[in-house]
């Protein structure tokens, strides 16, 4: 297994992680090659793979649930309930004609009313106004998992993972090629796609160059929101480091624990802001995109 | 750093089925909340408009009704005014009147009686006269002469107490 370096379980030990293997996923449970159920402690070893094991996979899919999906799926029924119950809650007393109140009734109004009123209306019209709910979905589902990888030791912070950010970017991808289509009809969503004017023997390239351009946009939309949440996973724990390593040299130590806290501080508070820009951008762009592909004449 | 379709697929479906629940039971009701509590606000704020108009009309109404109940009463002031002048005039010459005429009847009241006076005196004159002659001269006059000794001594009396008779006396008051 070339991807799954094999290490020996018994005597293979080596302290030094590297930053990207600190910042990837990890399997909590799934199958093996043999069928066989196996758990965290059975797969890995100090971070490590153990010598022998393999997923049973299923065309490209692994049988594995990683922790990614684990944190994901919190958020996710924490988000549910949450919302669900702000929401009731809203609507109660607006029917009971009572004043809003509660800070957490006002955050989520806030957020709805920027989401709709200052992203979806201005840019998507009316065509995309009915479909704020799934730009807040976005936004609110991408903030909390940008956010949940500032939480230390409970959190691994979905978003930190490309293959999140590429399925979210993918939805994106598939509903604006639905809505465009459903505008335009399917041929006019891919004539559409060249601006009109082009002599007709460019008009193959620019076609391929505009598509490949619609596919490339959403890869950059996954690229940029993954690259940003990964950064912030690779610089803090490298900072920290400078306090952590070299226990042997006391000054080291020292030295570390002056700069490395304060650093980390400071870059923790730039790193929540990072979380709720990122969060706001990937809904804008989405916004953009299908406003795009739903009207070709802009 | 692996990149796994199953974590795709999943994230795919965890997304889609929180966006089902969010839209259906999350932001449906707050969209609709947001939106009956802008539709009452507005609707608030223009009950309040019409009410403050509502409020202003009557205001206005109710000075114009003072200013009408002030120059009414103004009016009504003058008029009593008038009236009293009126009628103050009218007993005041009603009075004059009176006392003019009151004047004038004593006056000719006066006038009679001291023509009645006179005429009274000038009898008892006439009479004394003959009298007088008859029992002084004792003798018969011719019925002529006898006339104009009386009238000759008529004519002096009269002119000694005429004068007297002719002065202007001052009326009663």
């Amino acid at each position: 297994m070339p991807e799954h370096p094999v290490h020996d379980g018994a005597v293979s030990y080596e302290p030094a992680v590297g930053p990207m293997e600190h910042a990837a996923d990890y399997a909590l449970f799934g199958l093996d090659a043999q069928g066989q159920f196996r758990t965290k402690s059975d797969m890995y070893f100090h971070g490590h793979p153990v010598a022998g094991y393999a997923p049973r996979t299923v065309g490209p899919f692994k049988l594995e649930f990683t922790k990614h999906m684990l944190d994901m799926t919190i958020i996710a029924t924490l988000l549910g309930v949450v919302l669900v119950t702000v929401a009731r809650r809203v609507l109660y007393n607006v029917r009971s004609d009572r004043a809003p109140h509660g800070p957490l009734a006002n955050a989520v109004e806030a957020g709805l009313v920027f989401v709709r009123d200052d992203i979806v209306k201005p840019i998507g019209g009316h065509h995309l106004a009915p479909f704020a709910p799934l730009y807040l979905t976005f936004f609110f589902f991408i903030l909390f998992c940008n956010l949940s990888g500032m939480v230390p030791v409970l959190f691994k912070g979905p978003t930190s993972n490309l293959a999140v950010t590429g399925a979210l970017a993918m939805t994106v991808l598939v509903f604006l090629m639905f809505m465009g289509i459903k505008r335009q009809g399917l041929v006019g969503y891919f004539k559409n796609l060249v601006p009109s004017g082009i002599p007709w023997l460019l008009w193959p390239m620019i076609f391929a160059i505009e598509f490949v351009g619609s596919l490339m946009r959403c890869g950059v939309l996954a690229m940029r929101l993954f690259a940003n949440m990964l950064v912030g996973h690779l610089v803090l724990p490298s900072i920290l480091g400078l306090a952590v390593f070299k226990p042997g040299a006391a000054g080291m130590a020292a030295m570390g624990l002056v700069v490395g806290v304060p650093l980390a501080l400071g870059l923790s508070g730039l790193e929540l802001l990072i979380c709720l820009i990122q969060a706001y951008v990937f809904t804008m762009l989405s916004v953009i995109f299908t406003s795009a592909a739903v009207h070709p004449e802009h | 750093m692996s990149f796994d379709a199953q974590v795709m697929l999943y994230t795919v479906i965890v997304f889609l089925l929180l966006l089902a629940v969010l839209w259906r039971f999350a932001w449906g009701p707050l969209m609709r909340a947001l939106e009956e509590r802008e539709q009452r606000i507005a609707k608030r704020i223009s009950d309040a408009e019409e009410l403050r108009r509502t409020a202003e009309d009557r205001l206005r109404e109710y000075e114009r009704r003072i200013a009408t109940a002030e120059d009414d009463a103004a009016a009504i002031i003058a008029l009593g005014k008038l009236g009293a002048e009126k009628v103050r005039e009218e007993t005041m010459a009603a009075a004059v009147a009176d006392s003019a005429k009151t004047m004038d009847r004593v006056k000719r009241e006066i006038q009679l009686t001291k023509e009645a006076a006179v005429h009274d005196l000038r009898e008892q004159m006439v009479q004394l006269a003959g009298e007088l002659a008859s029992h002084v001269i004792m003798r018969e006059l011719k019925l002529e002469d006898h006339r104009r000794l009386i009238e000759e001594a008529m004519t002096e009396v009269e002119k000694a107490f005429g004068q007297e008779l002719a002065k202007p006396r001052t009326p009663p008051k």
